[in-house]
């Protein structure tokens, strides 16, 4: 077979395995659509590729207002942290970077977290979920189980309300060319479980018979004003 | 139909099938390129604008990932260029939009003939990404483009010249976003869930693996991270400062 219809087929599979994740992802649009309705904003850290989950939710045409992403990207080009330290992954490891993002971003009593990570145990990624988880918040944890499971120490999952499988194997890779495991799965998993929870979010709202507040395309007529409305209400929260 | 995450997974597996059969042999194409920029010692530059660059993102860093992937990063000009944030980040001059900002990107990489560009962008119809384009085609790279060809066709360029994106490339792959990139349409004027990252992340990835296949029937060595700290060391290193 092509291998490139390989990788299509691969994927297919694994999303129609993302229904043994379906309870949780009701669970925590639930979850999620509570913090909203109180007027919190709901941050996403994802760490390393990680962050492609945070960028799938966060201020995106087609998705709801109230999220926010902590950036790694945004205390290098403060110069909090170096390009050294972001390139080689020791950013993680330090802690002491979730000062940085509290003193940079509008944290609000009523936001709660989603922290995506494969490991789920860089301190960074932990103490960031155990701020919120002290402060009564919920949180959401996504973690690959099978690489997770295998670390030791504290971690995300400790102090998790509740959590989500990115569902690739340890390592992710799906493919084995010329002897080498390659091509992964997790990040693009981690994007479908993203729009799940979005989807069920807003099936939550219709539920209710409320609005849901969903950004526009700027192709859509009268877009750019609809957006800004939407998001002026968080007063530099969300973006 | 009502919202829910089963609809979506529904939604998105067809999507799957319908990027792969109407592009399979532009994906070929692309990946045949790859693998001539990789055998030929090149590094491929990719650009994107916004979640596009997830491509580029989604291809690198991990056991089993090429390393000759650059993603050239509109950051650099504060990260390694002399760049004030707070005029970077100005939202009232936007900073992309400063004439001829594509030429001074390039200033910071250290690019080679042999390199094959890949620009993204789901509508095409924007400044910066164009300009890349146009400027790495003028200079004789073969550029591959990522967009949204229905987005793409139904707006009118935001260039001063009137171009779009896919005019620039040599090799052109729809990802077969719907106009807007949201998937779903709810019944209300919102439509909710996009989808170009995740087909962005579908062309890249199974490109990236043809081009390991092809590499490997030509007999070259496949420059990719494996986890063996000592390989990995060499082959990052052999890309030093280019990717």
């Amino acid at each position: 077979m092509d291998i490139k219809k390989q990788y299509f087929e691969i994927m297919k599979e694994k999303i129609a395995g993302i229904s043994s994740q379906y309870d949780a992802i009701e669970n925590i649009a639930k979850i999620l659509k509570g913090v909203m309705d109180e007027g919190g904003v709901v941050q996403i850290m994802g760490v390393e590729h990680g962050q492609e989950f945070s960028s799938e939710l966060v201020y995106r045409a087609g998705g709801l207002v109230p999220f926010h992403g902590i950036r790694k990207d945004d205390l290098t080009l403060r110069s909090l942290a170096t390009v050294e330290e972001a390139t080689d992954g020791s950013f993680w490891q330090d802690a002491s970077h979730a000062d940085q993002f509290w003193d940079i971003y509008k944290m609000d009593d009523r936001d709660s977290v989603i922290v995506i990570s494969a490991k789920g145990n860089e301190p960074l990624a932990v103490e960031v979920a155990k701020r919120y988880h002290e402060k009564g918040r919920p949180v959401i944890a996504v973690t690959n189980v099978k690489t997770s499971s295998k670390q030791e120490g504290p971690s995300i999952l400790d102090y998790a309300d509740a959590s989500l499988d990115l569902m690739a194997d340890d390592p992710d890779t799906v493919l084995n060319i010329g002897g080498h495991p390659v091509i992964q799965v997790g990040s693009t998993l981690g994007n479908i479980i993203a729009q799940m929870l979005e989807a069920e979010i807003y099936k939550a709202y219709v539920e209710a018979g409320e609005p849901a507040a969903v950004l526009l395309s700027s192709n859509v007529s009268g877009a750019d004003v609809h957006n800004r409305q939407l998001t002026d209400v968080y007063e530099g929260r969300v973006r | 139909m009502e919202i829910s995450k089963e609809l979506f997974g529904e939604k998105i597996t067809e999507f799957l099938d319908k990027l792969y059969n109407t592009q399979e042999g532009k994906l070929e194409e692309l990946s045949q390129a790859m693998a001539d920029c990789i055998e030929q010692d090149g590094v491929i530059q990719i650009f994107g604008s916004g979640h596009s660059v997830g491509l580029g993102i989604d291809m690198k860093g991990r056991p089993g990932s090429l390393v000759p992937i650059h993603i050239m990063d509109m950051n650099d000009f504060v990260l390694k260029g002399d760049v004030p944030l707070s005029v970077y980040k100005d939202t009232t001059t936007i900073f992309e939009r400063t004439p001829d900002i594509a030429s001074k990107l390039y200033e910071f990489y250290d690019l080679k003939p042999q390199d094959l560009f890949i620009v993204i962008s789901n509508s095409g119809i924007n400044g910066v990404v164009i300009d890349i384009a146009a400027k790495a085609k003028a200079d004789g790279y073969k550029v591959a483009v990522v967009t949204s060809m229905e987005h793409t066709l139904s707006e009118n360029s935001r260039h001063p010249l009137g171009k779009k994106l896919y005019e620039y490339g040599d090799i052109v792959i729809d990802n077969c976003g719907p106009k807007g990139d949201a998937l779903l349409p709810t019944g209300r004027i919102e439509k909710i869930c996009s989808v170009s990252s995740i087909c962005n992340n579908m062309v890249g990835q199974s490109c990236a693996a043809r081009t390991m296949e092809i590499l490997n029937e030509r007999g070259v060595e496949l420059p990719i991270l494996t986890g063996e700290a000592e390989h990995d060391q060499k082959v990052l290193d052999h890309y030093k400062g280019r990717a």
